[in-house]
């Protein structure tokens, strides 16, 4: 596999993924890193290995769940603030 | 039940409350028979506001602000904190990114509570600096351990062992799903220092679970501790 199309997909595969609206990749950059991640194993197995990584962060975060007295707590002081015009 | 208790909030805008004024307390009175047809004009609007565009956000805060001082008893004091000064200037505020809004108010927040208790922290990094903890009641137990995922146990200590300039961004992004913008504005840095610690803080992250985890099954008949990396394989 071409080393500089590894390369330079390898510089994008975070963004490939996060679709940050900061630093999104434009439809042909997009197109391009997955054509090369469909025929290159290499950056096909770093792309999954990213992934894995995410998920298991976006996992840990679910897990790892807000203390839900202290959510509660702000709910009720939130409202109070606000009066009990609005819901 | 009284203004008094059902507003705390207006307390501070409006002295004259419970003052002792029989034309106060009349009002006060006719409040409380129908305290909503009694707020009208700007106080409805910014109370409307900040249902709106404030309360949605509480939990959103509350991560991040746990992502920031590692407690969640500082997170909700910060909140708390956050909170009444966006109730103060939700009337100056334009409705355009609420998020990013609060986020600027809790990171000053945040900055001032440090400034009270840990004076000998608070510089340009202090934000960064602040070590989140990971709580031994918060390694997953056996049964959370998906098949061929990632251990949260081996993630957390993975995270703990990163440099706190990147982990704050990793938990910030990863964990509390705030946009790269969302990061810098509340890091006060550049976005793309906000993406660069992000790329490092993560491949740090998969270099140390890589070591951690031999990967099993699927890859295991390419041998162990294979790494996916275009480097290591360009060698071979």
């Amino acid at each position: 596999m071409n080393l500089t199309t590894c390369w330079w997909a390898s510089r994008r595969l975070d963004r490939y993924l996060d679709g940050d609206p900061s630093a999104a990749l434009s439809h042909t950059d997009v197109r391009r890193v997955e054509r090369h991640a469909a025929t290159c194993r290499r950056c096909a197995a770093d792309l999954a290995e990213r992934r894995r990584l995410r998920e298991a962060l976006h996992g840990l975060d679910a897990r790892r769940i807000t203390d839900p007295t202290s959510l509660e707590r702000l709910d009720a002081m939130a409202a109070q603030l606000r009066g009990p015009g609005p819901a | 039940m009284s203004v008094e208790e059902t507003h705390p909030g207006d307390r501070g805008k409006d002295p004259t409350t419970s003052s002792g004024y029989p034309v106060v307390e009349a009002l006060d009175a006719r409040d409380a028979v129908d305290p909503v047809d009694a707020r009208t004009g700007p106080d409805l609007a910014g109370d409307h506001r900040f249902a709106r565009w404030v309360e949605p956000e509480i939990e959103v805060l509350l991560r991040v602000a746990h992502s920031l001082t590692g407690s969640w008893a500082d997170a909700e004091d910060v909140v708390q904190e956050t909170l009444i000064r966006a109730y103060r200037a939700i009337d100056g505020f334009d409705g355009r990114h609420p998020r990013a809004w609060l986020l600027t108010i809790l990171r000053r927040t945040h900055l001032n509570s440090l400034r009270r208790t840990r004076p000998e922290l608070v510089d340009d990094a202090s934000l960064e600096r602040r070590r989140p903890a990971f709580g031994r009641a918060t390694v997953a137990s056996p049964e959370d351990v998906v098949d061929e995922g990632l251990l949260d146990g081996d993630i957390e200590v993975a995270l703990d062992a990163l440099d706190p300039r990147f982990r704050t961004v990793v938990l910030l992004v990863d964990l509390n799903g705030l946009t790269y913008a969302e990061a810098a504005d509340l890091l006060d840095v550049p976005v793309g220092t906000v993406m660069s610690r992000l790329s490092r803080g993560r491949a740090r992250l998969r270099k140390q679970l890589r070591a951690r985890r031999p990967r099993s099954r699927s890859t295991a008949d390419q041998g162990p501790d294979r790494p996916p990396g275009h480097d290591q394989e360009e060698k071979r």
